[in-house]
């Protein structure tokens, strides 16, 4: 919407809908007022009703609370009871029952009234509520701190460059939490960058590095994908480019300047610097890994660096007073002086984060994930039995529901019952 | 070469198969459903072979173009679908809904970039097989509970007027059709929380930090969300019957608008599904 960044400054600060929205903060929505209070809502929300149902939840799982009260002439009139008659005389019936759904591994007990059992598949899984909305808890915390401790920079280092702790290196700073300020002590030392590619495409990003957390010295490989977590501190590979070594020499051919510098130039970007010797020249760059010139036109056969060359143009105030390209070796002739391009390096940038928050937040997941599965995948069945004696035979009578799947149970009930009348009149199999 | 004349009879037939599958909706000829299913379960080997072949000839889980996206997300959803069918015939409903779609997938994939790629760096990761299988689960799952969404307010409607044909005899109960579509909605929300989690996980290595809210981020948040609560809907709040069919239906459109409209809308997503191969690494 806006050409540059200035134009939006100017719009911002005399607009009055975006001083309002300012003010709400929904240009940081997910840090506005607004969206907070909804969070602190939903929390508060959770957490009653959370917690409202813990006593629900226990007694649904049997953990306290009594057994239900029935008897045979109640689930006699229900639209889906099973009856089972055994032939036997009853002695022992209630051992067989208590082997029959152990074998199955479900959870079986006595039932409150005279010869009523009850029998349950997955007894705990009103349990795996508590902890799925629970664990949301715990993503909030680590969240909380992850947000409230959070110091991240990047930081841009060239082969054979180090950092011993001086914030000033960073390029910039977008994290600087308020409380926790000070980083544990950090030194890196950049030994080579290597990026690979397959047919144009970046398949590797291979750095190899230093890291001194206070006493202890670690060499590693750094690569995408692969940061190196030390505690609370991560270093990333986040951005790469190159440095050109430029050497500038006076008439007499005494050296005036050097410097690595780096630039951002490698995805065909121009980019611009300075000496600091002298400001008022300015350099730009464009920048060619495999340069070819064909037809008096200028570009690079691959992105691999097989034949560097620099296209410089130099300013001095307002005037251009060069415009050439130059390779690995070459130099450019600005009259007073010369520049050369002598050597050429990679440099990365590195995402330097330190947060706190990480154990809570991947506990949360992983409860989160039990709690799920615990209540969604193994929901609870349950089965009333009791029995009835007519003319001293027994006559079981049994009603089941599950959670969720009234319909599909009624078919995996039927099949249960015909086993445990296969198991009753004693064709066990096997 | 035998990957292309695999990838085009593939595409022929489910082509083949929608046709069958439409008509014989329509026109209520079972004879034609039958046939469909002839077609589709070779052309799901066909599929297989493509899939395995391409995950053996690059190395990596695949996932990396569109090509590889509709491959894997096309084998989900006849997966599934054919599985359905060998468990219940009555079900075959749910291909008209899936055939056709990848189908759609398959031929945009196509389009697109057929030719495998080196995998990029920054897709070079083992959390990267675990989210986007769980995706490509979450997203099967969701397309067969929006397809079962469709069959019960289909046969819902039918039942409602006088007369009903074969076919809508031959589709199970609603009641048991609507059990079936939550199963694949819980199916679909466990493994698309799976995917988040991975995800973010996979974040903190590749970019820096579990959640950056970035657009596809922030739409999988609101599908998943919106999906726990139907999932509340029906459990607390006992919806059932069409209400929750509709639901289940609407509720695709922001897993399409995470999967694609995303892609499609917005430039600055740190998400990008199809090719990688820019020089900047991280892009
Ligand atoms: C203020 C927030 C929330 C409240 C008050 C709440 C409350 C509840 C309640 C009362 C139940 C029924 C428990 C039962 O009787 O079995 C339930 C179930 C469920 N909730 Fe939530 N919930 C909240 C947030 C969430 C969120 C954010 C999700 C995920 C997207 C979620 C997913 C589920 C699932 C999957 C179930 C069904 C399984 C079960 O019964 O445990 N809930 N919730």
């Amino acid at each position: 919407m806006f050409d540059n960044e200035e134009l939006y400054v100017l719009w911002k600060d005399s607009s009055i809908i975006s001083r309002v929205m300012d003010f709400i903060g929904f240009t940081d929505i997910y840090m506005s007022p607004l969206t907070i209070v909804l969070l602190i809502l939903f929390f508060i929300n959770l957490l009653v009703v959370t917690l409202n149902r813990v006593p629900v939840m226990l007694k649904r799982a049997y953990l306290t609370g009594e057994l239900p009260s029935f008897a045979a002439a109640q689930l006699k009139q229900g639209k889906n009871v099973a009856v089972i008659a055994s032939e036997t005389d009853g002695a022992g019936l209630d051992e067989r029952l208590k082997d029959f759904f152990k074998e199955k591994r479900w959870f079986f007990r006595e039932g409150r009234g005279p010869a009523t059992y009850i029998a349950v598949r997955n007894r705990l899984s009103p349990i795996g509520f508590l902890l799925f909305h629970f664990s949301f808890f715990l993503c909030l915390i680590g969240g909380l701190m992850i947000t409230y401790t959070r110091f991240s920079g990047n930081l841009p280092l060239t082969e054979g460059q180090s950092f011993q702790g001086d914030v000033q290196q960073f390029r910039v700073i977008t994290r600087d939490p308020k409380i926790f300020k000070r980083l544990s002590p950090l030194e890196l030392y950049v030994e080579r960058v290597q990026p690979v590619y397959d047919r144009e495409v970046p398949t590797e990003l291979v750095v190899g590095l230093q890291a001194k957390f206070g006493d202890d010295i670690q060499r590693t490989t750094l690569r995408i994908n692969e940061p190196l977590h030390r505690g609370a501190m991560s270093v990333i590979v986040e951005r790469i480019g190159v440095s050109p070594l430029f050497i500038v020499r006076g008439p007499s051919g005494k050296q005036i300047d050097a410097a690595y510098v780096s630039l951002n130039v490698l995805g065909g970007q121009e980019d611009v610097f300075q000496f600091d010797s002298d400001r008022r020249y300015s350099f730009n760059v464009k920048f060619f890994p495999d340069y070819v010139k064909e037809d008096g036109y200028e570009s690079t056969r691959s992105i691999e660096m097989k034949n560097p060359a620099i296209r410089l143009v130099v300013g001095k105030d307002t005037k251009i007073i060069y415009s050439g390209t130059i390779r690995l070796g070459e130099s450019a002739d600005l009259g007073p002086f010369t520049v050369s391009f002598n050597d050429i390096r990679y440099w990365v940038e590195f995402l330097i984060v330190r947060e706190y928050g990480k154990i809570p937040l991947i506990a949360g997941f992983i409860i989160a994930g039990i709690g799920l599965i615990m209540r969604l995948v193994f929901y609870q069945k349950r089965l009333r039995i009791a029995i009835e004696y007519e003319k001293d035979k027994p006559l079981l009578y049994l009603d089941g529901r599950s959670e969720y799947f009234k319909y599909s149970f009624e078919d995996e009930m039927a099949k249960l019952v015909e086993e445990l009348e296969k198991f009753l009149t004693g064709k066990r199999k096997g | 070469m035998l990957e292309d004349i695999l990838t085009w009879s593939c595409i022929y037939s489910y082509t083949i198969a929608s046709i069958l599958l439409l008509s014989g909706f329509v026109f209520n000829k079972e004879k034609l459903l039958k046939i469909a299913s002839y077609i589709v379960v070779p052309a799901f080997a066909a599929h297989t072979v493509i899939f395995v072949m391409r995950w053996a000839a690059t190395g990596y889980f695949p996932a990396n173009s569109e090509f590889e996206n509709a491959i894997t997300g096309g084998w989900f959803a006849i997966g599934f679908t054919v599985y359905l069918f060998i468990k219940n015939r009555a079900l075959t409903g749910v291909a008209l809904f899936t055939v056709p779609a990848s189908l759609l997938l398959l031929g945009y994939g196509v389009m697109k970039s057929p030719d495998p790629l080196p995998l990029a760096a920054s897709l070079k990761s083992s959390w990267l097989v675990i989210h986007v299988l769980f995706a490509q689960l979450a997203f099967g799952a969701y397309a067969i509970a929006s397809g079962m969404g469709l069959l019960y307010v289909l046969k819902d409607r039918r039942m409602s007027r006088d007369r009903m044909s074969m076919f809508y005899k031959k589709i199970p109960r609603l009641e048991v059709i609507e059990e079936n579509m939550f199963r694949f909605v819980v199916y679909g929300f466990i493994a698309d929380a799976i995917m988040i989690v991975a995800g973010a996980i996979w974040a903190k290595d590749l970019w820096g930090n579990y959640w950056g809210w970035d657009p596809v981020e922030v739409w999988s948040l609101i599908s998943w969300l919106l999906y726990g609560l139907s999932i509340h809907l029906k459990v607390t709040l006992g919806w059932k019957g069409r209400r929750l069919a509709w639901l289940m239906i609407f509720l695709l459109i922001t897993v399409i608008i995470t999967y694609w409209g995303i892609d499609i809308v917005v430039e600055n997503t740190r998400h990008i599904f199809g090719v990688t191969s820019m020089p900047d690494l991280m892009q």
